[in-house]
Order: C-alpha cells, then sequence, then structure tokens
C-alpha cells in the first residue's frame, strides 16, 4: 500500500517531499496512474498537486501570463485570457485527450511527462514559455526549450517541481495557429502537430513567424532555416512548397504503431502548405464556399492589453 | 485511512488503502457496479463518475482524491424511482444496445448538459467525445441527449418521453 | 441502407443463434472505399482507410501524372 499525499500548500509540499523524498509527484494521474499499472517498480508514497492552492491560477504579470503548473486544460480552455490571448495554446488544448481526460491533466503535468506527442509543447514553444522550478530552498526559470531535453526526460532535479509555466503575450504577431494530425478527432496521439505565430505587413509580406512541430522528434522541432526562408516573402503556394521541402529534412521522426515515419516528414510539410491557404482566407476575411473551416482553424488574438 | 466524502448525496466514510482505484473501491466497497471497467487507462470513459459536478475517470484516481469531494455514480441521479431526464431519453429513443457504454455516456452527457443545457449536435459529440461505444454507432446516443436537452428545457415538449409516459413503461 | 432480415439456424450457435454484429459493416466498408475510388480515382483495398493510405496513394497518382500537390495539402 502506498501512502496518497494531498498537500495544501508549497510549504506542506514541502514537507511532504522531506518526508518522502522517492515519492514520485502527480497532478493529474492521467499519465502517471497508466504508468504505475505497468510499472513492477515500489514506490512508498505518491504526492498530489491537486489541492496545492499556489499553483492553481492563471494571472497576468506585466507583459507575461503565469499559468500555475496544476491548473487543468478545461479550466485553461475556460479562461477568456488564453483564448483571448493564447489562441494558438487553446486550439492545442481543445484537441487534447478527451473532455475527462481535460478535467484531470493539467498544463504541468503535460510538459513534465515531456512526451514528443504531448499537445501543450508545441505552442508553448512558438510562445517562448518560460518554466518557473521551485524546491524547498530555490527556485529557477528556465525556457521550455532547454527544460525538455528528451522523450520524458527533463531538467527537473530531485526534490524539485514546475510550478507554473510563463508566456509573453504575443502581441507581436498578428497571426496563430494550431493543427493537428491523428488517427481520430478525440483522444488521439498526435500523428505530427504544428503550431505557428505569423505577423505580416499591411501589403502581405511575412515579417516575422515562428513554427513547431509536435510528434515528429525526440522533443518538439523548430526549423530556424524555414522561418528564414519565409521572411520577406508573400505567401504563395511554390514559397510553402519550398519551405515544405526544408521542414521535411528537419524533422526526425519514427515508426510506431500510430503512423509510418515517412506519412509523419510528409505530413510535416504539408501542414506548412495548408497555412498559406488559412491566412490567405482569414486575411481576406472571406466567407466563399468551403472556407469555414479554414477560419475556424486560424485566429487572431483579440483583446490584448497593454 | 479513512475517507470522507458525499457520495450520491450521503456523507460517506469508508476505510480503505489511499492508493485503491476509486472505480474498484465504488464497485468492491459499495457495489455500485454501475461504474465499469473497460480499458483502464483512461481512453474508453466507462469508469466515468462525476466529481464535483465534473466527468472524471475513476480508473485514474485513488481513493485519497476523495477526501471532502462530491462523487454521483450513475446510481445517484435517478431520483428515487424517477428516472433523470437522460435515462428516460436513452431508453425513449434506442440508444442502448448492449448497455455497457450507457452509465459512463449518461454521465458524461449530464456534465455537458451542467455547462451547455442547449447543446448543438456538434457539441454533444464533442462532450461525448471521451465515450466510446462499439454498438451504437452514436448516432441514437446524439439524438437521445438532444432530446433530454429539450425535456429539461422545456419539460412538457419532448416527444420521445412523452411517448414512453404514453406507453407506461415510465411512471 | 435498407437491411433485410432472413430467419436461419446457425449449429454453432446456442439455440441456432447467430452474431450479427460485424455484418453492419459488410456493406457500407466497401461503399465507402468505392466513394473514395470515385472522388479521388485511387483504389483502396485495405481497411481502415486511414488518411496515410489514402495520401500515399494520392501522391503516388500524382507523381505518375507529374501534378504537383493541392494546396491544402490533401489531409483529411
Amino acid at each position: 500500500m502506498k501512502k496518497v499525499l494531498l498537500p495544501r500548500s508549497l510549504i506542506e509540499l514541502w514537507s511532504c517531499l522531506e518526508e518522502e523524498p522517492e515519492a514520485p509527484v502527480f497532478a493529474g494521474g492521467t499519465d502517471l496512474l497508466v504508468r504505475l499499472r505497468h510499472d513492477q517498480s515500489v514506490v512508498p508514497a505518491l504526492i498530489g498537486l491537486e489541492r496545492v492552492a499556489e499553483l492553481q491560477e492563471v494571472r497576468e504579470e506585466g507583459d507575461c501570463l503565469w499559468i500555475g503548473a496544476a491548473t487543468t486544460h478545461s479550466r485553461l480552455l475556460n479562461d477568456p485570457r488564453i483564448g483571448g490571448m493564447l489562441p494558438v495554446l487553446k486550439k492545442a488544448l481543445e484537441t487534447l485527450g478527451s473532455p475527462p481526460i481535460r478535467n484531470m491533466g493539467t498544463v504541468g503535468g503535460n510538459i513534465c511527462t515531456a512526451s514528443p506527442a504531448g499537445d501543450t509543447l508545441p505552442p508553448l514553444t512558438v510562445l517562448d514559455a518560460e518554466v518557473e522550478l521551485s524546491s524547498a530552498k530555490t527556485g529557477r526559470v528556465m525556457p521550455l526549450r532547454t527544460f525538455i531535453v528528451g522523450p520524458g526526460k527533463t531538467r527537473l532535479e530531485k526534490g524539485e517541481i514546475l510550478t507554473a509555466v510563463r508566456v509573453k503575450k504575443p502581441i507581436a504577431y498578428d497571426f496563430q495557429y494550431f493543427e493537428k494530425i491523428g488517427q481520430r478527432k478525440a483522444l488521439a496521439c498526435a500523428v505530427a502537430s504544428l503550431a505557428a505565430l505569423i505577423r505580416t505587413s499591411p501589403a502581405g509580406v511575412i515579417e516575422a513567424v515562428r513554427l513547431a512541430w509536435g510528434s515528429v522528434g525526440p522533443t518538439v522541432v523548430t526549423a530556424p532555416k524555414v522561418e528564414a526562408l519565409l521572411v520577406g516573402e508573400r505567401f504563395s503556394p511554390a514559397l510553402l512548397e519550398k519551405a515544405a521541402v526544408l521542414a521535411r529534412q528537419a524533422v526526425s521522426p519514427i515508426d510506431d504503431l500510430r503512423a509510418t515515419a515517412d506519412y509523419r516528414r510528409e505530413v510535416s510539410g504539408r501542414l506548412l502548405l495548408r497555412l498559406g491557404s488559412y491566412h490567405s482566407c482569414e486575411a481576406r476575411g472571406s466567407k466563399q464556399g468551403g472556407q469555414g473551416i479554414f477560419r475556424c482553424l486560424l485566429h487572431r488574438p483579440v483583446s490584448q492589453s497593454p | 485511512m479513512k475517507i470522507r466524502f458525499t457520495l450520491n448525496g450521503r456523507n460517506t466514510s469508508v476505510s480503505t488503502a489511499p492508493d485503491r482505484r476509486v472505480l474498484d473501491l465504488l464497485r468492491e466497497e459499495f457495489k455500485l457496479t454501475g461504474t465499469k471497467e473497460g480499458c483502464g487507462s483512461g481512453e474508453c470513459g466507462v469508469c466515468t463518475i462525476l466529481v464535483d459536478g465534473e466527468n472524471r475517470l475513476s480508473c485514474l484516481m485513488l481513493a485519497g482524491q476523495l477526501a471532502g469531494k462530491t462523487i454521483t455514480t450513475i446510481e445517484g441521479l435517478a431520483d428515487g424511482e424517477t428516472l433523470h431526464p437522460l435515462q428516460e431519453a436513452f431508453v425513449g429513443c434506442g440508444a442502448v444496445q448492449c448497455g455497457f457504454c450507457t452509465p459512463g455516456m449518461i454521465l458524461a452527457a449530464s456534465a455537458l448538459l451542467q455547462g451547455k443545457p442547449d447543446p448543438t449536435r456538434e457539441e454533444i459529440r464533442e462532450g461525448l467525445s471521451g465515450n466510446l461505444c462499439r454498438c451504437t454507432g452514436y448516432q441514437k446516443i446524439v439524438d437521445a441527449v438532444e432530446s433530454a436537452a429539450k425535456a429539461m428545457n422545456h419539460p412538457d415538449h419532448s416527444p420521445e418521453v412523452a411517448a414512453i409516459r404514453h406507453k407506461g413503461h415510465l411512471r | 441502407m435498407t437491411s433485410l432480415i432472413v430467419e436461419t439456424y446457425e449449429p454453432s450457435g446456442p439455440y441456432g443463434m447467430k452474431g450479427v454484429g460485424e455484418v453492419g459493416i459488410n456493406g457500407p466498408l466497401p461503399a465507402i472505399a468505392n466513394a473514395v475510388a470515385d472522388a479521388c480515382d485511387i483504389g483502396i483495398t485495405r481497411a481502415p482507410l486511414t488518411a496515410e493510405r489514402i495520401l500515399e496513394k494520392l501522391t503516388r497518382r500524382m507523381d505518375e501524372r507529374g501534378r504537383t500537390a493541392p494546396l491544402n495539402g490533401g489531409i483529411s
């Protein structure tokens, strides 16, 4: 029998960790409890973060949104600041798991699980998210990019937990985009996904672009070469075809039971091809036939407070 | 370890191992076998329960996490012998075939209607997307939730429920 | 879809019963495969008709005819 410790504050959490230094820490439990069922290793206790008050809120701190690590995906989806300022994250959260999984799972859990297919990771990467790590004695902050080092591997140290993720409000980008290719619409592990932030001039020239792919490498894949190719150009099928070729070189997918590496590589490029059609019809505000689906996939952030 | 929580409207206290799955506790200790085990890993939704009104998966919850919470299982949805409008609608619309997914479906639907009393068919599909059914093809389940929503919003105007009332299947 | 129920006796089942669950997909599956063939001019002969299999055939067909992929990426 394992003890289940549910501290109500960070102070209580630190004493739990002191008492049971070997205990795994979990938030929603949607990954850990599945893993423990198949894991023969004996752990003396489990420490749950679901009741730690300090980890359950979203607040604005200057030009950042501070998201407590144990905030559930559902709470984030219902928070108008997420939908308003970070539609790229909202879109990813909508595709994550299923309603009950979103009622249980948390953003901190999605980050610390560090799955190559973690749905919040590509959007948080293009948003240049930073993670806040704390232990009983110290705290530190580092970019999400450097925090995750491989499948299931992070730079979290013993006695340390992820307390929050900090995201700058992406005022510098006009358009946010997320699309996930899975085998089904719900409860699907991503076969490939793409998050993008784009800024274009009034004349339609791409001024800045951030891209990140999920599920096509050991961690989130970024491709500075693709971004560099796009900047200074206008969206066109020919440009995106060129970008897609570079994107397919940047990714390093594997075969698994959901898809072949070849298919993942192929759609990593094709997701980019779609970016142009979404962008152009959103920019025109077009209501022409069949384009409704494009418009709901690409979001212009609203209500950006200074 | 003693755990206190509210189960189907009653204050409850139980002595159990805190790392026991809530699913097992409900089925074995409380004999509430309406909550089923399917995949045991959060992918099928048959172990759905309501925790403080939200649909969650009892196969991925530990008994210790129940402390202080309000839990509803499928057994707690009806008001005595009077079925919940969702249960009436599932019967009336033929939304049940083998019945294994039904408790989870109905609880997920009830959580959905709590937040969205008048959902579109697409919103119903989305709300139930964590619950798998291998018999019905989902069509009649969506019909049932739509019909229950109508019945709950306008108690006198649900044709399906009126029809089964008429046949005397329900009191 | 129209279903015709035919009474029969199945000696391997209890009381002559026959399972009919999976029979429901016997007609729709080829019908959907034929619809894909009609729409995209590709023949898929394996179930399920995954996006991966359809894209692979579409790409091969386009390579053969020397056309570029559609802008929407052909992802369903």
